[in-house]
């Protein structure tokens, strides 16, 4: 009876202390979630900042991650659909935002002044959001920052080419496979948005961004090396290209390396999306231009990933940030866990990034007291981008239809069905809309809240964990030479049998812990 | 008769229409949660052994088998209680 009851409360402890249960009782607001990456998701209730970090290059679509941080924080890894998105919502959000976003930059900046870790190892810059914003910028941009998270936590940095940390093939920056030694490569290879998809999926409408093509650089995509010119007619065709390519399956396949991909993740998504109901082509490409590649010797295995690179690249676009921030020597990126840290010795102001400049219509929006830089959409001269606008548009109008007769194997698109009302304010009827909901109500106060924190913990604690690839590492041996070290390929194939045989051992030892803890089977 | 019929309704969708004031202000007495709770953080090892462990898998057959279990002893308690009132 003793040894019963000692056993309890070591139970009872450990559950405590492995939920990190901090009673800090009334402190919601502004732990200020810097560095570490979490991967996982749950947005924790209550108040708090959120994070977003920019990955600089690579991850120009992607899908975005949110994982609880500490402080009931938003972490959130971004990409280039954020900037992008983020920019429209600059232009389209009111003044409450506008001053949000503000206030965010002058947070990184006080921080970046202080000294402290605003760009993590992988170059991503560390800038807290109010959650507030987050959730407006979910509404706006279609929910696509609301969406659930998936390992990302390794998907920055060098493996980046080796397609680690994914765990769904939206994210695969299609186009990196290909690149060969002292090729060109793209510092941003997914273009600005590839290929925007919207679906239905499960009764919710979604929307994907996808990195099927994009029109520069063509030196990753050898099917299309020969439409090189961005004239009318070439972006038809490439536009054509894609479409095809999406509506027979192959349209991301073309550019990734076997070898290095989970192509079954691949399959299924694209069974996935060519399945759904209602999947439709929403915008074929935007321009990138020829100014925002460029040519880096050795990317495989050389400087791709300076401080230099992540600067130049970062998505600053949106969120206005200054680019001067990790440029060169400022910078102490080394490629392990170090992280650049701004030395206070150079302007943060975006300055040293002539061109990219706020327009005055915007600028007088806010009388922010900050010094903002505000990156050009599109760097290409004015002619040619109505040229490609027209195009694109043209080749969507013409398509569109057809793309979706395609891809959906002559489904009917199905329209989102609102919500019932439970009827109306008239006379003779009961009106049940305003219950609707009350539940949410229960979620956000204590006791009620308790199972859905837990839930969110559990989430957030593992969600991120498991992973389709072992970590690799670049062992120094001498004079500057590393050996590369990872788990042999074949050893995958072994992979499945022991996740199986591990469950079916987890099941067996569950079932006997419960037969001995609480009598079951008695 | 139609008076009376919309008068009752109109009460009816008065009551609700008053019911989420009177259960916002009851649930705005009550505190927000008083805990900080963190995701665990598993650091770089993890990375490791992730690979090896299905841990969403786990999560998914601890959860239906705790409920399973948690399901048959509330209906074995409940059925005692009957049995003993009868």
């Amino acid at each position: 009876m003793v040894k019963k009851k000692g056993f309890k409360r070591i139970i009872v402890i450990a559950l405590l202390l492995s939920m990190s249960i901090n009673l800090s009782l009334g402190t919601y607001e502004a732990n200020k979630a810097q560095g570490s990456v979490v991967a996982g998701t749950a947005a924790m209730g209550a108040g708090g900042l959120a994070a977003i970090s920019v990955p600089p290059l690579a991850i120009g679509v992607g899908v975005v991650a949110i994982a609880a941080v500490a402080g009931g924080a938003i972490y959130s890894e971004n990409s280039f659909e954020i900037n992008n998105a983020a920019t429209s919502m600059w232009r389209n959000c009111n003044r409450t935002t506008k001053a949000a976003w503000i206030e965010c930059v002058k947070d990184f900046k006080k921080a970046a002044a202080a000294g402290e870790a605003v760009v993590d190892s992988a170059g991503n810059w560390i800038v807290n959001v109010p959650k507030s914003l987050m959730e407006e910028a979910a509404r706006y941009s279609g929910n696509i920052f609301g969406q659930k998270s998936f390992s990302y936590s390794d998907a920055v940095g060098k493996d980046n080419l080796l397609y680690s940390g994914y765990e769904r093939a939206v994210n695969i920056p299609i186009g990196l496979g290909e690149i060969e030694k002292d090729g060109y490569f793209a510092t941003r290879p997914l273009g600005e948005a590839g290929l925007g998809i919207v679906y239905e999926f499960d009764g919710k409408w979604d929307y994907s961004s996808y990195a099927v093509l994009s029109l520069e650089p063509i030196f990753l995509l050898p099917n299309v090396q020969l439409m090189v010119h961005n004239t009318t007619a070439s972006i038809k065709n490439k536009s054509l290209f894609v479409i095809r390519d999406f509506e027979e399956n192959r349209f991301n396949l073309t550019s990734l390396k076997k070898e290095n991909v989970p192509m079954s993740q691949v399959a299924s998504i694209i069974d996935q999306y060519t399945h759904s109901h209602g999947v439709f082509i929403e915008h074929p490409f935007k321009i990138v231009s020829a100014a925002n590649c460029e040519k880096i010797a050795d990317a495989l295995n050389g400087n791709y990933r300076t401080a230099q690179d992540n600067a130049r690249n970062l998505g600053a676009r949106s969120l206005a940030l200054p680019k001067g921030l990790a440029v060169g020597a400022q910078g102490t990126y080394t490629d392990g866990k170090d992280h650049i840290t701004w030395d206070g010795s150079k302007a943060i102001d975006g300055t040293a990034t002539p061109g990219n400049v706020i327009s005055d219509a915007d600028r007088s929006a806010v009388d922010d007291g900050i010094d903002w830089s505000f990156p050009k959409d599109q760097v290409i001269s004015d002619s040619l981008a109505d040229a490609i606008d027209n195009a694109t548009s043209n080749v969507l109008a013409n398509e569109k239809v057809n793309a979706v007769d395609d891809i959906t194997d002559n489904a009917t698109t199905v329209k989102p069905t609102p919500p019932p009302t439970g009827g109306d304010d008239s006379d003779g009827k009961v009106n049940w809309k305003k219950l609707l909901n009350l539940g949410g109500l229960f979620k956000k106060v204590f006791p009620f809240s308790i199972p859905f924190v837990l839930s969110d913990y559990l989430t957030g604690s593992f969600d991120g964990i498991e992973k389709k690839e072992f970590p690799s590492y670049d062992v120094p041996i001498f004079n500057n030479q590393k050996v590369h070290v990872s788990m042999p390929k074949g050893f995958y194939k072994l992979l499945p049998f022991i996740r199986a045989i591990l469950l079916m051992l987890f099941d067996i030892g569950l079932l006997y812990s419960v037969h001995k803890w609480l009598g079951g089977l008695k | 008769m139609d008076i009376v019929k919309n008068g009752f309704y109109w009460i009816i969708n008065l009551l609700i229409q008053m019911l989420p004031t009177i259960v916002k202000f009851t649930l705005g007495l009550l505190p927000k949660i008083p805990f900080d709770i963190k995701p665990i953080e598993w650091g770089s090892f993890a990375d490791f052994l992730g690979v090896f462990i299905p841990a969403k898998q786990i999560i998914i057959h601890f959860t239906a088998l705790t409920m399973t279990l948690l399901t048959y002893y509330a209906a074995r308690y409940l059925l005692k209680l009957i049995r003993m009132v009868g």
